[in-house]
């Protein structure tokens, strides 16, 4: 399966959500880490239930 | 007047920044160590973002950023975290037009270009092909495929 990772920078710069498919658990983490810490500061983190899922997880962080 | 904010915007990448300004029309005046303002505070703006809170008002800045010559710059300061860059503007006079060129109060243009060339870039040096796409409510959205 593919992976790809989804960027979406709102109008206003203020937030950033990030979305990946095709890895796996934690693997989603450590592919949108450098990418969070090249952004800056992270003040909103969540995870739905799909980091929990396999293939398929998300993460949304404000900047 | 001297309405100097601290704008919210915490740049770590220059050259993101510089490619932020290039899109939008601004010049970026490297290594230029004053930036247009009032040039002095006369302690007549005292929001949440005035800049006087976080920086000494000096005009003094690493860098600046200009829309128009003669008009009010933006000043690309060190900043107080000890890491990066923090963004001065004043918002007073010629400061309103640099407003209308960002966007408004904050610069949000200037903020969503700065964040996409941040995410662009780590993303095509982690591998990926990269698809952009501006949305009907104005995000612009990064698809990065390996």
């Amino acid at each position: 399966m593919p992976r790809s990772i989804d960027v979406v920078i709102s109008k206003d710069g203020r937030s950033v959500s990030v979305e990946t498919r095709g890895y796996v658990g934690k693997a989603c983490q450590d592919a949108t880490a450098a990418l969070e810490r090249a952004l800056g500061r992270v003040t909103k983190d969540k995870k739905t239930s799909e980091f929990y899922r396999q293939q398929d997880t998300r993460l949304k962080h404000r900047v | 007047m001297s309405h100097v904010v601290e704008v919210d915007l915490h740049v770590m990448d220059l050259d993101a920044l510089k490619e932020a300004c290039q899109e939008l029309g601004l010049t970026f005046l490297e290594n230029q160590k004053t930036y247009q303002w009032y040039g002095h505070w006369v302690n007549d703006y005292h929001a949440a973002d005035a800049a006087y809170r976080t920086h000494t008002l000096d005009g003094k800045c690493e860098h600046a950023i200009r829309h128009k010559a003669g008009e009010y710059e933006i000043g690309v300061v060190k900043s107080v975290s000890g890491t990066g860059y923090d963004l001065l503007l004043d918002e007073y006079g010629s400061g309103q037009n640099m407003l209308r060129k960002c966007g408004g109060k904050g610069l949000p243009a200037l903020h969503q270009r700065y964040t996409e060339k941040v995410a662009m870039k780590h993303l095509r040096k982690t591998g990926h092909r990269v698809v952009r796409t501006v949305m009907s409510d104005g995000s612009i959205k990064l698809t990065g495929v390996k």
